[in-house]
């Protein structure tokens, strides 16, 4: 179960971040008695946990991977860069609604 | 060790002679160029409206063809490329190379590699019938035949696709041809991630697959989770045509914002699904002509895996103009620029493979590699572009997007496509290429290319608008266009060409020897063409560099009972490439076509609704479908299996996770299971997201509970049923499956009679045609579930398993797991959420 959160866990975490998110946006933003104000905490805190929990895949991947030869190795380099990517995703995601306010239009 | 003849296994593995023969073929070399070659056809005739459509945009104010004709051949044309030709032509490599690249002799399933191709060819027939009554309407003009093209674009929006914008069978034509693409596309992935996780040579660990295989296993996946997005889309549009369910009706509480998110959940990893494969290719093309191995192959696997996954996270960067909260498409358009993280480690990656390489062959093959390399970052930097929202509400439906993404298309996936068919040619046909023609076609192609499509981004930053049959000359668009329209045709010359090479080549090419590149790869030590059975010996692979394979040879060995050649290969561990068992495959039949054939006329006369028909087709179908599925005898008890790989002491009846069959119904159901969450999105968006959906129903939850109790009975009856059967109990066997199709049948019973009970308006409100739809697609499940275990019972009931032989019963388990879990989900959707919610 480590080895795969260390390889697959920001993946996860984006796609929690990703679905969440919709969900908070799409629902807050069109439901009966919405409140763009009310959204925010929600999405910063699901950014926050989202973003550590790939925090965490990305140095578990990196440490498994300082110990490791061969395939083996490889296999957390790889976990690495797919935990760090999902990473920076994450945190793009994060500020957005912070810049543009929860429900805003274009 | 083989313990047969070289003879004795051509005559087991040979495609039959005669046109019969053919039709009954299953070997993977036969059906792999039939797909290619098909491929190549409907690309053809979707080049022709490319270049009708250029030729009509040549100059300002042209009427040559009328605006109902111009939308109908770029509706063919995107229709075409996309799922006629680009991700076939992609799998069609893959059929055919994937045994040799993997050291195995077929893919695991060779019957249903032969009704995917054959439903993929009638599918794509029935496409362009529909053309068929405006051929004979140009033929003889004032014929009475109705215009029948498809003719909203590839995306068929809602309402422009719906009946009363679109009163013909136009959209229906459409839709029908997308059903048989996906559902030749879904089945097709199942056998390659079978292939590649189960058939491989021995020693072939997963960190020694070749690129290729792996971007193929990356795609399917990505196949198998995003193409039931359009099949739940499509179905939805053709129940709101044809029996008016208002899914994407705003008047009664549908949305047509619901296609558009269904439809870019399956479009926009569609485009990875096309440039992943073709990355593949580009992946063992250079490094085979620049004389080393990739540099990074690691990050290169990674990348795809990446890739794969963010390619699902950007379906909204099509929607950015349809009025969604700015955080939200924000996300999206994060997700689209991080996405060029990973096309750029491939990228890099391939640049460091050249610049290390001792020496370049430039050959067609690297020309169209290089080509692809050049023009696909400059498709990914205007991709990046368009990711930003901003700049995308600027370009939104011009030229620059076309332009943009025909260099991603084009210059990603057909670049590499012409680089794979001129590298892996010799092997399919035992004939070399005409260098000189294949320069010059490329040069044609090339030049063509930027030509037509560079001066698009011009064009369309200064307002040329997509999807229009003329524009006025005060624009002053002419030049562009006239350039554009050039290019095309320059580009069509190069196609020519290369058509005209590749038809000279097997009439009068140099012959190939089994490895004219000097390249690595198991592909290249058996002969050119491949031989029937692929490999007569099973390599043994010691690392990934496999020109060092030595053949494999069985620890231990057993005699061998005596009895025909089968077509038989090793199963491996998906992991590590370890044996695990013999795999005997399916032999030549008439069935996968005959079915293929049938399901066609069903579907035709079904949109004509010529129901005795589709009946009678229905009935016809039985007959092949029985025949394929119940196995002969000898098929049952397989004397002399093992005797073409040596004799080793292994099993042929696999069991579990070390069978093919498991793991294809495991992924069988995964796709369902993506139907079924992306059916339950599409609920949940009507009846919660969207604040002009009709109220939501709020039924009592106690019998659709009793009705999954009783799933879930069925489910345990099931694994009741396995157990009795390992310990080769076949009475014991009969009746627990007897239990679960009892408990099965009223489970079914439950649900349709309180579906009937709820009075139900499907026509007057969107979120009961969602309830309705959803609840009988359960129901529909527990049928099937019902049918299959009976087919089984039949089969128990006629000895056909033993304490060995038992994985269908294993499968049927996992169908009443599924079904099981599938109604908790939809009892807790459409029962219990109303109540929480």
């Amino acid at each position: 179960m480590t080895t795969w959160f260390a390889i697959a866990g920001g993946l996860g975490a984006w796609t929690a971040q990703l679905l969440a998110s919709y969900a908070v946006l799409d629902f807050g933003c069109t439901g009966e008695g919405a409140s763009a104000g009310a959204l925010v905490l929600p999405l910063v805190l699901i950014s926050v946990a989202c973003g550590g929990v790939a925090l965490a895949a990305t140095l578990l991947a990196v440490r498994r991977a300082t110990g490791a030869r061969g395939a083996t190795r490889g296999l957390y380099l790889g976990g690495a860069l797919l935990d760090s990517l999902s990473l920076v995703t994450i945190a793009f995601g994060a500020v957005l609604p912070l810049l543009f306010g929860p429900c805003a239009r274009g | 060790m083989t313990t047969v003849s070289k003879e004795a296994l051509e005559r087991a593995w040979e495609v039959p002679p005669g046109i019969v023969g053919k039709l009954r073929s299953v070997n993977n070399n036969f059906t792999g160029l039939v797909f290619m070659a098909s491929t190549f056809f409907f690309f053809t005739l979707s080049g022709f409206d490319s270049v009708a459509l250029r030729t009509q945009l040549a100059i300002p104010e042209n009427d040559l063809l009328s605006e109902q004709t111009f939308n109908q051949l770029f509706t063919t044309h995107g229709t075409a490329m996309m799922f006629l030709f680009a991700v076939p032509m992609l799998e069609a490599i893959a059929i055919y190379a994937l045994p040799l690249m993997l050291g195995t002799r077929d893919m695991p399933f060779p019957r249903m590699s032969a009704f995917t191709i054959w439903t993929f060819i009638f599918g794509g027939l029935l496409f362009y019938a529909s053309t068929l009554p405006d051929i004979v309407n140009f033929v003889l003009p004032g014929s009475p035949l109705p215009n029948l093209v498809p003719n909203a674009g590839w995306f068929a929006y809602p309402p422009l696709s719906d009946r009363e914008f679109n009163p013909g069978l136009n959209i229906d034509f459409y839709l029908l041809g997308l059903g048989f693409a996906e559902v030749a596309g879904i089945a097709a992935a199942v056998e390659i991630i079978v292939s590649v996780l189960k058939m491989r040579a021995p020693g072939m660990s997963l960190a020694r697959l070749p690129i290729f295989a792996w971007s193929m296993l990356v795609t399917a996946f990505a196949i198998l989770v995003s193409f039931p997005a359009v099949i739940v889309a499509t179905t939805y549009l053709e129940l709101q045509r044809k029996f008016g369910l208002p899914f994407f009706d705003p008047e009664r509480g549908g949305d047509p914002l619901l296609w558009q998110h269904l439809f870019w959940i399956f479009g926009h990893p569609e485009v990875y699904i096309m440039f992943l494969p073709a990355t593949g290719l580009v992946s063992m093309v250079l490094p085979a002509l620049a004389r080393r191995p990739l540099a990074g192959y690691v990050f290169v696997v990674t990348a795809l895996v990446a890739t794969a996954f963010f390619s699902f996270g950007l379906w909204v960067h099509h929607m950015f103009t349809a009025g969604l909260p700015l955080a939200l498409i924000g996300f999206f358009g994060a997700a689209s620029m991080t996405i060029a993280f990973p096309s750029g480690v491939q990228t890099f990656s391939w640049l460091a493979t050249l610049l290390s390489a001792p020496r370049i062959v430039m050959r067609t093959p690297m020309l169209y590699v290089l080509a692809f390399i050049a023009t696909f970052v400059l498709g990914g930097i205007t991709g990046v572009m368009v990711a930003a929202v901003p700049f995308d509400w600027q370009t939104h439906d011009t030229y620059f997007v076309v332009a943009h993404f025909h260099y991603v298309l084009v210059g990603g996936v057909v670049f590499p496509i012409a680089a794979g068919l001129y590298y892996y040619w010799p092997k399919f046909t035992g004939r070399l290429l005409d260098e000189r023609l294949g320069g010059w076609g490329f040069w044609l192609v090339f030049v063509g290319f930027n030509l037509c499509f560079l001066p698009q981004h011009v064009a369309g930053l200064l307002g040329m608008p997509r999807r229009v049959a003329t524009y006025p000359e005060e624009m002053g668009l002419g030049v562009y266009n006239l350039a554009s329209t050039a290019g095309a045709y320059v580009m069509a010359a190069g196609f020519l060409l290369h058509g005209i090479d590749l038809v000279m080549s097997l009439w009068r090419g140099r012959k190939a020897t089994a490895d004219p590149w000097d390249a690595p790869g198991l592909e290249w030590i058996v002969d050119s063409p491949a031989p029937p059975y692929n490999h007569r010996e099973i390599p043994l692979v010691t690392g990934r560099d496999q020109r060092a394979s030595s053949p494999w040879r069985p620890e231990r060995t057993r005699p061998v009972t005596r009895g025909p050649v089968w077509r038989e290969t090793l199963v491996t561990s998906a992991i590590d490439g370890r044996v695990q068992g013999i795999a005997v495959l399916s032999g030549d039949s008439i069935a996968p076509f005959a079915l293929s054939f049938t399901f066609t006329v069903v579907s035709a006369a079904l949109l004509f609704e010529l129901y005795a028909v589709a009946l009678v087709a229905t009935l016809a179908s039985v007959p092949p479908l029985v025949r394929w599925l119940w196995p002969a005898r000898a098929e049952r008890e397989l004397p002399g299996a093992g005797a073409s790989l040596g004799s080793p002491d292994l099993d042929a009846y696999a069991n579990g996770a070390a069978s093919t069959s498991w793991w294809a119904m495991l992924l069988t159901l995964a796709s369902l299971g993506s139907t079924h969450a992306l059916a339950l999105f599409s609920y949940f968006y009507l009846a919660y997201a969207n604040p002009v959906a009709a109220a939501v129903r709020v039924p009592s939850p106690v019998a659709a509970a009793i009705a999954v109790l009783l799933l879930t009975a069925a489910a345990g009856a099931s694994r009741v049923a396995l157990s009795r059967i390992r310990n080769g109990d076949r009475s014991g066997l009969l009746a627990a499956l007897g239990a679960s199709v009892v408990a099965g049948l009223a489970a079914g019973a439950v649900l349709a009679r309180d579906l009937l009970a709820l009075g139900l308006r499907p026509l007057e409100s969107a979120n009961d045609a969602m309830f309705a739809t959803l609840a009988w697609y359960q129901v529909a499940l527990v049928v099937t579930a019902l049918a299959v275990s009976g087919f089984v019972g039949a089969q128990a009931f006629a000895r056909h398993f033993d304490e060995r032989r038992h994985v269908a019963v294993e499968n049927v388990l996992l169908l009443w797991l599924f079904v099981a879990g599938s109604a908790a989900l939809t009892v807790a959707a459409l029962y219990v959420s109303p109540h929480l919610l």
